[in-house]
């Protein structure tokens, strides 16, 4: 079975599959919980267990790292999470009840559960008009109906429920009213400090002291019992654990939540720290490292001693890695010689490492492409203020390849506070926040236009039609500006261009329905495009290559019946004209669209059959000069829904594109360009001008196999974006996939074919020419001694 | 009279039977190893455009609350095996379902690649994982033959073969007998060089004199 699966793909398909000694060499990945709402600690010493809204987890309380973890559907919201210290079973209630033992495994669930609670009696179940209570394994106790509907618990012992119009009392032998109800006090916040509190008489409060530290004082029946400092503020969830360490004496576990962090302490100070802010991800931008080398001025002998100088160096640690490389080589045998890229913090001569500047709606977060987090600001500490709108991060300064001296890579920081614009300019590499502007302008949106050298010219635009351009200390715009803005309320495009700092409006279009979903080419990463096919029937054709165009995508539901078309726009941004305009009856969205050089990817749902479907539009410009263009097009159908498409991209172009497919459940799936080729011949064996070309016969389904998943045996839930850049090397590309967890992978579509081996022993070339060398000299010397008593004879 | 209510009440009764939407649990098994069921099996099935998550149980089995009457498309995701899409038609009126696993074929006439087989659903609905989950490349064992099949490798053995092998299989006397009228040929190219005035003299003179000695010791 599985043999003629791979037989069936072979001839359908390309597969891009690494090798396993590979998975965790080019690529890592971070899980993350989300937004913690709830926690408790487990009965065993070393669980803790945390939930957000959509996602609980056991964490390990000694490491902080991830056990096991549950993701439900993104719209549940978890209301009780609670604890059975006896039993060791976590409860969660969404809609659904579910019961957990300690690895995770889901005991027994219930559906339509109003309101669920943990009580001495067992786990409690309230539905509409029926109430029920079963043992921790799910054993049914007893259970009573009601007439009237019940809307919540609210206590545990004794029983009491509420109704719509009073509360009940209930029991095994029945339900009674109750006279009065005690509610219970859960967490409290008490003037600014949090009182937390457990089963076992202890409680904690926790006191701010300053802008970083908080006094936590433990009681005990109103005794103070210890006293210690902790490095947080401002928590918003705070538990205590108390404990007897090894010296038996009493400690405390103290776990605190404040901004995205969830950290442990102890009297000696923190054990571990989560930072969960990653797990939402608002916008991404992938800035290069500078470069270490600069070019020396002076005159000719200084940069000669230079250069000698660092060749002496670069010779010193050849030396020294060969002898490692041997000593290794001795230790281990010949075949674990892997020289493992270590990435360093600076620049890579490769270009494998870079930083991922990250804005989340709390922060900004530098995260180096080999995983570390180099740096974090909150938004809070850079503006001084909470009440901010959307921050967008837009880089202005980047180094480049070939930068002759190091380039600082800056960014900058564009937020809206009432009436007041902010601008907050940045050092890429330590994240010091240089100069923070304000000005009275009603920001409506702000953008970079590329200038030369991946800058960014900062453009801010108000929503009364002023215009403030930011050049930087090192950019300056030659070229004319044309931008257009999205007005929800009309579903209106207008477009404008910038002449003498003021917006003009040059082109409006309008539609009859909401926007779902815009695609852009990526700007200028691209300049080496082939322009033209040829077909091998001889006739040429061009690419349209317009980079100044985007696609808009609508749902327009039909007058007749609740069915609803999908329309295409592909729109030019400097004229306003609609160059290609496509209908798709029959079918909605979620539409994710990729636009890049001439191709335009869409994936929608075909109504009728109820699947999911790509459809792939390749342009060709018409030899007749004017806006029409020649369209080729075929669609296909996918295996599951798509979240988001993006592509890999590299510096020259060459390598083979692969377009990444990111599922709902959690896998990315890379399709090769022959895949989606528009000319895949129908209903036939391609020709021999079509097998050249490699075209496969056409087939309707894009399989869903193993080996072409870019996130192999991962997964990364709830994806919201795929982000890629090129290396400088043609093969590697760099990819990150961020949703609820981020997966960054280096991949080579094409492999490796400009990079030698990673099991390439270097060690072994050295012996193997060594050898040889010693080999010419003993035989050359065996040889005239031969030829000596040949000649003695 | 009489009659004509009660005929009255049972059409209004079968009438609004026939409103009444169905909504079936659905319950079934899936044959699993507890290693996997730790890890985490996810079922999925999408219902108007929602997906509704649940996971299998510690035992197995897995339940699908309130599917509407229609066809839904069940997915399970697991790490390590690749189990079928399951297919459950549920009938509005008998509230009845009969599944189908969709399983990937691979021969092209039939529905271009998915076949689906039927299921029963008495007395549980039992599903069973396809295949192993491969993501990665098959490496290719380390086979000694194929650094023969290295064109390097074929010129340096042959190569050497022949060096070996060549004097063995010609006389020892032979040999010599070519030997020396080859360096007679030799010495004769050197005097046809030295005649047209090349630095070849010396060595010539050398030669005249390392072959008599030779020829002596013959």
């Amino acid at each position: 079975m599985k043999y003629s699966l791979i037989l069936f793909c072979t001839f359908v398909c390309v597969v891009n599959a690494i090798y396993q000694r590979d998975a965790g060499k080019n690529d890592w990945s971070k899980e993350f919980i989300g937004d913690i709402k709830h926690a408790a600690f487990g009965c065993d010493k070393k669980d803790l267990l945390v939930g957000s809204d959509n996602v609980i987890a056991n964490i390990n309380l000694r490491t902080g790292k991830i056990t096991w973890r549950r993701v439900f559907e993104s719209k549940e919201v978890i209301r009780r999470f609670e604890y059975a210290t006896a039993t060791c079973n976590l409860i969660t209630l969404t809609n659904t009840l579910r019961v957990w033992d300690k690895n995770g495994l889901l005991i027994w669930d219930d559906n339509n559960v109003v309101d669920a609670a943990l009580t001495e009696e067992g786990v409690v179940e309230v539905k509409k008009e029926f109430v029920r209570v079963r043992s921790i394994t799910g054993k049914p106790i007893y259970n009573h109906t009601s007439s009237e509907e019940f809307t919540g618990i609210l206590k545990g012992s004794p029983l009491t429920l509420s109704t719509k119009q009073s509360a009940v009392l209930v029991t095994s032998s029945g339900i009674s009213k109750a006279s009065s109800v005690n509610v219970e006090e859960g967490h409290k916040i008490v003037q600014g400090e949090l009182v937390t509190a457990t089963n076992q008489g202890y409680y904690a409060k926790l006191n701010p002291i300053d802008e970083t530290k908080s006094r936590v004082v433990v009681h005990s029946n109103e005794n103070k019992i210890e006293e210690f400092n902790i490095n947080a503020t401002q928590a918003t969830l705070a538990f205590i654990r108390p404990y007897t360490s090894v010296d038996n004496k009493q400690q405390f576990n103290i776990l605190v939540k404040h901004d995205d962090q969830l950290s442990l302490y102890n009297r000696s100070g923190l054990i571990w720290s989560r930072d969960e802010g990653l797990s939402q991800i608002k916008g991404l931008t992938f800035v290069e490292l500078p470069t270490q080398t600069q070019a020396i001025q002076g005159n000719a002998i200084v940069s000669f001693e230079a250069r000698l100088e660092k060749q002496l160096e670069t010779l010193i640690s050849l030396a020294r890695s060969t002898v490692d490389g041997l000593v290794s080589l001795v230790k281990n045998g010949l075949k674990s010689d892997y020289v493992h890229r270590e990435l360093n913090v600076g620049r890579d001569e490769f270009g494998f490492s870079k930083i991922m500047l990250i804005t989340t709606s709390k922060s900004v977060y530098a995260v180096h492409t080999n995983g570390q987090v180099l740096w974090k600001k909150t938004f809070h500490s850079i503006f001084k203020t909470s009440d901010l709108s959307d921050v967008k991060l837009i880089v202005t300064n980047s180094p480049q390849q070939h930068d002759e001296k190091p380039v600082t890579p800056e960014f900058v920081l564009v937020a809206q506070r009432g009436n007041q614009a902010l601008v907050a300019t940045g050092n890429g590499l330590i994240g010091d926040i240089t100069n923070l502007e304000t000005i009275d302008f009603k920001l409506k949106d702000s953008f970079g236009v590329p200038v030369e050298n991946g800058n960014n010219v900062l453009v801010l635009v108000s929503s009364d039609n002023q215009v403030i351009i930011r050049h930087g200390t090192h950019n300056t715009l030659t070229k004319q500006v044309y931008f257009y803005v999205h007005d929800k309320p009309t579903n209106s495009l207008q477009g404008y261009t910038i002449i003498n700092s003021t917006p003009v409006p040059i082109w409006t279009v309008q539609f009859h329905h909401p926007i779902q979903s815009f695609a852009h080419h990526a700007t200028k990463l691209n300049k080496h495009v082939y322009t033209n096919t040829i077909q091998h029937d001889e006739t040429e054709l061009s690419k349209y290559l317009n980079p100044n165009t985007f696609s808009v995508a609508l749902e327009a539901p039909t007058s007749s019946s609740s069915d609803s078309n999908v329309e295409i726009y592909l729109i030019d941004s400097i004229t306003g004209t609609t160059i290609y305009h496509t209908l798709y009856e029959s079918s909605s969205g979620p539409i994710n669209m990729l636009l890049e050089d001439n191709l335009l990817l869409i994936t929608y749902m075909y109504n009728k059959p109820k699947r999911y479907q790509l459809s792939a539009i390749e342009l060709y410009s018409n030899q007749i000069p004017s806006h029409a263009v020649n369209v080729k097009r075929t669609s296909f159908i996918l295996p599951s829904a798509v979240r988001t498409i993006s592509s890999t991209r590299t510096t020259l172009g060459i390598t083979s594109k692969l377009y990444l497919l990111a599922l709902t459940n959690g896998q990315v799936l890379s399709v090769n360009q022959k895949t989606i080729d528009t000319r895949r011949p129908r209903g036939v064996a391609p020709n021999p001008n079509q097998a050249e070309e490699g075209l496969l016969m056409y087939n309707p389904y894009i399989p869903l196999i193993s080996q072409s998943l870019l996130t192999y045996n991962k997964t990364v839930h709830e994806v919201s974006r795929i982000d890629t850049s090129p290396s400088y090397l043609e093969s590697t590309c760099h990819v990150v996939v961020s949703g609820l967890d981020m997966f960054y992978i280096r991949t080579a579509p094409s492999k490796q074919f400009d990079l030698l081996n990673d099991d390439f022993s270097f060690s072994l070339l050295v012996i193997s020419t060594v050898a040889l060398l010693v080999a010419t000299f003993v035989v050359k010397w065996m040889a005239a001694k031969r030829e000596l008593v040949r000649l003695w004879k | 009279k009489l009659f004509n209510i009660l005929c009255l009440c049972v059409l209004i009764c079968f009438v609004a039977a026939q409103d009444e939407v169905i909504y079936k649990d659905i319950t079934g098994r899936l044959h699993i190893s507890k290693e996997e069921l730790e890890i985490g099996v996810r079922v999925a099935v999408n219902i108007n455009g929602d997906d509704r998550v649940s996971y299998v149980k510690a035992d197995g089995t897995f339940t699908l609350y309130e599917l509407p009457a229609g066809t839904h498309y069940i997915d399970f995701y697991s790490v390590n095996y690749l189990i079928p899409q399951i297919r459950i038609d549920i009938s509005p009126k008998t509230g009845k379902y009969r599944a189908f696993a969709i399983i990937p074929s691979t021969n092209g006439q039939d529905s271009y690649g998915v076949t689906q087989t039927p299921i029963s659903v008495v007395p549980t609905l039992n599903i069973k994982p396809i295949s192993k989950n491969e993501y990665f490349e098959r490496e290719e064992p380390f086979d000694p033959f194929s650094m023969l099949k290295n064109p390097m490798a074929i010129t340096l053995i042959v190569g050497l073969g022949i060096a070996l092998l060549a004097p063995k299989l010609v006389d020892p006397e032979q040999m010599k007998e070519l030997q020396a009228s080859m360096s007679q040929s030799e010495s004769e190219m050197k005097s046809m060089m030295s005649g047209f005035g090349l630095d070849g003299n010396k060595a010539v003179e050398n030669k005249n004199q390392v072959n008599p000695q030779v020829k002596k010791k013959q």
